[in-house]
């Protein structure tokens, strides 16, 4: 049933502009999220020339359609000139990463200045978010305020369109964050997820549901019963198993589920749908874990129903 | 290779005492996978006869040395201080002896002597020299950096610091760390090994030290992969006098309970305590540390989101390291909410592989995880026999531990 599911044409697509200067990092982060890149990896990637197309099937049915858009000026030129047309036209996000390391912020500001006004005239209800990228060279103190800063300057330029910002690094979660962010934007069916999951979360006596995309590891939905202090907890959770899976795959194996339990609370990640994975959380001493995953089981043909269905709807 | 070759030897000895002490265990094959129950009684015996061999205290004296920015420091910061190996750039050169102290698990005390270069060159005059400290140590760690401009300068520094160790302390364990092969394909690896062993024999041989050339032992290893866990394990096992025990321990834990492999993990620094001496595949060591790790970091996420605890002062009173803890935690790099994984001896944590494989992490206290590695369906039908005989392998260790302790007092 799964390889049918695969060979049948997906139903909807999506195209994703990855825009930035040249060394902002746009394919490293694409590498990492999409192409289960470990960051220390990135180093050997070269400079991308011109625009790099990849189709990345996403849930099974969205299709991103990636268009990782080399940055020396050269080509940013022609994309704002020559190619105009080709590139900016149906365009649902665009990503735009600045390095906030950069020197020439003038420059930086300018050529985003004009990719929106190029943006805005092809494709005028793209959403458009804007990341400053490698902040783990910034000090820890004065991360906030150099992103505050940027970020204003970026915003002041712009006036006419809304954007979201966020400061990410390869080196840890918040390129999870961002990611998960962004592709959750696109996904039509998800408020009807956030119900199911919450129910379902209800229903099995769970105090935290999180879903996952199963390729990626990005946070699709989740429920939370109970206010927890640690906010990036799931783009956390996103890193460890990813870089555990990477050392699955070292072994000539793959990752199929977890159960992990101490004094305080029970854990398990599952594969769950086609195109997800599940992490369930309690932190009652008496839930037993074989009933937690009789539950996962029983909720199983729901979701495949909803991730599936709603995509045939939206055509 | 080298690995092989190593637990291949351990293999034989262990055997052979273990058949003096015990008698062989003559269990037929499907029997075994079926199950036994380890008796008590035959696991004390074992515990007993370490008391016969204590051959020093239990805190391993390790001197480190190379040339300056070899990657002395980066190698001690990044398996006991958990500092990311591409923050290792940042460290500063070290000007004068440092005496690290490391004491997680019982099997894990240590005191690292990490020295400057200055001290190796045969003028130097400082004092401590460098024949005090090697004389209290039990083994010299000498790190190689194979990106180095001056080989021909190091490898001389590498073969007057053996005689000048050998000379001073001819027990001492002698191991050439060959770092930062990171950059280097397989082939180019072994070549390299072999042309500075080649080298460093010919050389002791040439003076007549023949018999120092077994002492040294040679092993690739870099920061950025998980070789330098597993060489630095290596030294510990061959340093430690309670190995041998802990591996006839997990033997009989692993022949009765129809498992392939059981690792004894110092839990804080990721380095392999024990093994059993059944053959390990290449990357298991490290999936097996991986895991731990992915434990420890779900845990330190949400052994603290209990929001029903919060009601309750006292538990949470409990349950977070004070005083000391604290300190220790602290000094290791870690923090408080990674550190109760340590002090729960509860947790434990299964994950299933795709191949059918099951990874088992149990927590046996002391800072000491025990993980299994074992066929799916095999582990399936017998989760209540693995379960009885990891509560008395750990009550044994905990016996071997204490036996330890009495002698040191």
């Amino acid at each position: 049933m799964e390889t049918e599911r695969i060979l049948s044409r997906p139903r909807t697509r999506r195209k994703v502009l990855l825009m930035g200067r040249s060394g902002a990092g746009k394919t490293s982060m694409r590498s990492i999220i999409f192409a289960n890149y470990i960051p220390r990896e990135t180093r050997r990637l070269g400079a991308t020339i011109d625009v790099e197309h990849s189709q990345i099937r996403f849930l099974g049915d969205l299709m991103l359609s990636l268009w990782d858009c080399g940055g020396q000026d050269v080509f940013l030129d022609s994309y704002l000139d020559a190619q105009r047309d080709n590139i900016f036209s149906e365009v649902q996000v665009l990503i735009y990463v600045f390095d906030i390391m950069s020197t020439d912020v003038e420059r930086d500001v300018y050529y985003f200045n004009k990719v929106i006004r190029c943006l805005h005239d092809a494709s005028a209800d793209a959403n458009v978010y804007c990341l400053f990228h490698k902040v783990d060279l910034v000090p820890e103190h004065q991360r906030q305020a150099v992103f505050e800063e940027r970020q204003r300057r970026v915003k002041e330029s712009v006036d006419t369109i809304s954007l979201k910002c966020f400061a990410t690094s390869i080196w840890d979660e918040t390129l999870y964050k961002a990611w998960s962010f962004m592709i959750c934007g696109l996904i039509p069916q998800l408020s009807k997820l956030d119900d199911a999951l919450l129910k379902f979360c209800e229903i099995s006596e769970g105090d935290e549901v999180v879903l996952f995309e199963r390729a990626t590891f990005l946070v699709i939905s989740h429920a939370t019963l109970h206010s927890h202090s640690d906010v990036h907890r799931f783009e956390k959770i996103s890193n460890i198993v990813k870089r555990f899976k990477l050392s699955c795959n070292k072994n000539q194996s793959h990752f199929h589920s977890l159960e992990l339990r101490n004094s305080q609370f029970l854990a398990i990640i599952e594969n769950f749908t086609s195109y997800t994975c599940v992490l369930y959380v309690s932190y009652r001493s008496d839930i037993q874990a074989t009933a937690v995953k009789l539950n996962i089981q029983c909720a199983k043909t729901l979701f495949e129903q909803i991730l599936g269905s709603d995509m045939e709807s939206q055509v | 290779m080298d690995r092989d070759t190593h637990s291949l030897k351990a293999t034989v000895s262990s055997y052979t005492k273990y058949a003096k002490d015990l008698g062989p265990y003559s269990v037929p094959e499907e029997e075994k996978v079926k199950g036994n129950v380890i008796t008590e009684s035959s696991l004390s015996a074992l515990s007993q006869s370490s008391k016969a061999s204590p051959s020093s205290t239990n805190k391993c004296n390790i001197a480190l040395g190379g040339l300056a920015r070899s990657g002395k420091t980066s190698i001690h910061s990044v398996i006991f201080h958990k500092i990311s190996p591409h923050e290792t750039l940042f460290l500063e050169s070290t000007g004068r002896i440092v005496k690290h102290v490391v004491s997680h698990s019982p099997f894990c005390q240590l005191e690292l002597w990490d020295l400057p270069p200055e001290l190796l060159q045969s003028d130097s005059e400082s004092s401590p020299s460098l024949e005090d400290i090697v004389s209290i140590c039990s083994a010299l760690i000498f790190v190689l950096d194979t990106t180095t401009e001056t080989p021909d300068e190091t490898l001389q520094l590498l073969h007057q610091t053996i005689v000048r160790c050998y000379n001073v302390n001819p027990q001492i364990h002698m191991e050439v760390f060959i770092h930062k092969t990171d950059v280097l394909s397989d082939e180019q690896k072994l070549s390299f090994q072999r042309e500075i062993q080649e080298h460093v024999d010919g050389e002791l041989r040439d003076i007549g030290l023949d018999r120092v050339v077994s002492q040294v032992s040679y092993r690739l290893t870099s920061i950025f992969d998980h070789s330098i866990y597993e060489a630095f394990s290596q030294v510990l096992e061959k340093l430690h006098p309670q190995t041998c025990l802990l591996e006839r321990l997990l033997d009989t834990f692993v022949g009765y309970s129809g498992i392939e492999n059981a690792f004894l993990f110092d839990a804080v620094s990721k380095l392999v305590v024990a093994t059993d001496s059944s053959p390990v595949h290449g990357n298991d060591f490290e999936l097996c540390s991986d895991m731990i790790e992915v434990a420890i970091d779900i845990s330190g996420i949400y052994s603290f989101g209990n929001p029903r605890n919060h009601t309750k002062e006292d538990s949470i009173q409990d349950s977070h390291p004070v005083g000391e803890e604290s300190f220790i935690l602290d000094h290791w790099n870690i923090s408080s909410s990674c550190g109760y994984f340590f002090q729960d001896s509860s947790c434990w944590c299964t994950i299933r592989l795709g191949n059918g494989i099951v990874l088992h992490m149990k927590s046996v206290g002391h800072y000491l995880c025990l993980v299994l590695m074992a066929r799916g369906e095999i582990l399936d039908s017998n989760w209540g026999l693995v379960g009885y005989n990891i509560r008395v392998f750990s009550e044994c260790l905990s016996k071997v531990i204490k036996s330890t302790r009495c002698c040191d007092a």
